[in-house]
């Protein structure tokens, strides 16, 4: 499988704050790569050095083997959404994506497939200044498919979407990737990328802290503890505690235990004639993998108050 | 992978492609005809009103006196002139102050190249809507000086466009006009940002102007001469007077391209050097 886009020890400083520090990793066609990190990790600089739109002070990013600059028709390569307010207020939909097709040399038939594509059929002749911001995201989209490219890279683009625009971007994500395209797509939230990321890059303070498959990260954080709800709080907290299991009321009818599994769990239960309500194993979330990994790395860090239990 | 490597065959992203759909732009957002059309609407007003109030203070036949006639019909232009200033520095720094600058440079990296293709289609429209704008003037102008005077009984015989002074100051205001949006691009370019470089621009043109005011013969002469509307307008002048502008047709066609290539090649120098 070829490397879509590859990323080597890449530096970048404005002034004295380092954007982006050494940072290398690859995004690979086929599968969407998320690229999470908090506020002001680098990602949004990451993706303008992509793009050849910064200079970087060292490092270098290939896209699809090649510098960005030595792209002959580059909206047919990599198709990007940077930020979907950039656009001109007074241009039409449609106008947009024709001088983005012109500056390509794209037929012209492909402005009204995309809009087509993104939902935005009736609206291409509206002005972009008019555009809600789902609007304005799904305008940035088509902006990006127009030259059918294999690589796409999307910066926050689920920032600001209502619910339904939420459900829309992820099943084309996920689309995009199966047809056997490259997709990057940067997020500060890694619930935002649940069920839709197949593999990740987290950074933070514009250093890389870890390239993984998702599975692998959650597998990492696994510490395998069980909740249980049951009538008979007493009797099955003193039957797990027998059997070598620590256990935590958590409620009126609720109980966390560690040190057994489920299974276990559940057969030690059962021989006693005990009731149970409900039995599941805790999973880590994206979430909480990604705030523990990014800890050390966020800019501005408030005191949030524990959960029990957590 | 169902993904071709590149789906249209044809595709790149060259000079030619920079040049449609910078023209493309150009033509799809509204401040584009209202500045044009303020630029032609204020041209022929000012001229309107500056002829129509002329009188010719007596005269007879082949005793007129030394009123420049070609001149006073196209002066209106001074005035329209700050449209096209506007246009020409709209052009480039609405894709700044809409960071759609970098969607520009994404489509096609090859900046120098955009920003020259950008150049090109502006000074070009500038250039037709100014000749046309320019026509207009002097057309109206002649019309409404003959009304007041103007006229062979009066001392002045008629002047057409066949004249070959009245057409080169004509077509040498059109000139100007688009040196002074090629100018006014460059320096939109090296300020990105609207408000600073219309400061720039309208300093540029007026500041000499009102400077000459102030100042005695020997340094007002070459401000002038060197000066960006007074080099170029100098081309209207048909007629010898004292207070002409002591400039020729080359020499003021020079210092106008000096202007806009000055700006313009530092705008190109910084454009591959600084982030966007």
């Amino acid at each position: 499988m070829s490397t879509a886009i590859e990323v080597r020890g890449l530096t970048k400083r404005y002034g004295r704050t380092v954007a982006v520090d050494d940072l290398s990793f690859r995004v690979e066609a086929g599968r969407v790569t998320g690229f999470v990190g908090p506020n002001g990790a680098g990602k949004s600089t990451t993706m303008r050095l992509v793009l050849g739109l910064d200079a970087p002070d060292a490092g270098e990013v290939l896209v699809r083997g090649r510098r960005y600059g030595d792209l002959g028709a580059p909206l047919c390569e990599v198709g990007a959404l940077l930020d979907a307010g950039a656009t001109h207020p007074g241009r039409r939909a449609r106008s947009h994506l024709l001088w983005l097709a012109r500056s390509n040399r794209l037929p012209a038939r492909r402005v009204g497939e995309v809009l087509e594509l993104v939902g935005l059929g009736e609206a291409g002749r509206r002005r972009a200044g008019g555009f809600s911001l789902g609007m304005a995201q799904r305008l940035g989209i088509a902006a990006a498919m127009l030259g059918d490219p294999p690589v796409l890279l999307f910066d926050e683009p689920i920032n600001g979407l209502d619910p339904e625009g939420i459900r829309w971007i992820r099943a084309l994500l996920r689309s995009l990737a199966a047809e056997g395209r490259a997709v990057l797509v940067s997020s500060h939230l890694m619930s935002e990328l649940e069920g839709i990321a197949d593999e990740l890059v987290v950074i933070g303070r514009g250093r890389l802290i870890t390239q993984a498959t998702v599975s692998e990260l959650l597998s990492s954080r696994s510490d395998g503890r069980v909740h249980v709800r049951t009538p008979q709080v007493t009797e099955v907290m003193t039957v797990l505690a027998g059997a070598g299991g620590t256990v935590t009321s958590t409620g009126s009818d609720t109980l966390v235990v560690s040190g057994l599994d489920s299974e276990r769990v559940a057969a030690l239960v059962a021989e006693r004639g005990l009731q149970l309500h409900e039995l599941y194993r805790e999973r880590a979330s994206l979430e909480d993998a990604f705030i523990d990994l990014t800890r050390d790395a966020v800019e501005y860090v408030a005191e949030v108050p524990q959960e029990p239990g957590a | 992978m169902t993904t071709a490597a590149l789906a249209y065959g044809r595709a790149r992203a060259g000079t030619l492609q920079a040049l449609r759909a910078e023209w493309v732009k150009l033509r799809t957002v509204r401040s584009t005809y209202w500045s044009l059309l303020l630029l032609a609407g204020v041209s022929i007003l000012f001229t309107a009103v500056l002829t129509g109030g002329s009188d010719t203070q007596g005269g007879s036949p082949g005793h007129g006196g030394d009123n420049d006639i070609v001149l006073d019909s196209l002066a209106g232009v001074w005035f329209g002139q700050i449209a096209a200033a506007v246009l020409a520095v709209l052009a480039i720094t609405s894709e700044y102050s809409t960071r759609m600058i970098r969607t520009t440079f994404a489509a096609n990296p090859r900046r120098r190249t955009v920003l020259a293709a950008k150049a090109a289609v502006v000074v070009g429209v500038v250039l037709a809507v100014g000749l046309a704008t320019s026509v207009a003037c002097f057309l109206v102008g002649q019309w409404l000086l003959r009304g007041n005077g103007f006229n062979y009984e009066g001392g002045y015989p008629e002047v057409t466009l066949a004249d070959g002074e009245a057409f080169r100051a004509v077509v040498g205001s059109a000139v100007y006009l688009g040196s002074l949006a090629f100018f006014s691009l460059g320096v939109g370019a090296i300020a990105r940002h609207t408000a600073g470089a219309i400061t720039v621009v309208l300093a540029t043109v007026l500041a000499p102007v009102i400077a000459i005011g102030f100042l005695p013969e020997n340094l007002a002469e070459p401000l002038e001469k060197f000066s960006l509307m007074g080099a170029g307008l100098a081309v209207q002048q048909t007629v010898e007077r004292p207070d002409n502008i002591p400039i020729g047709l080359v020499g003021g066609l020079a210092v106008v391209i000096a202007y806009g290539a000055a700006a313009l090649l530092m705008a190109l120098w910084l454009i591959g050097r600084r982030d966007a």
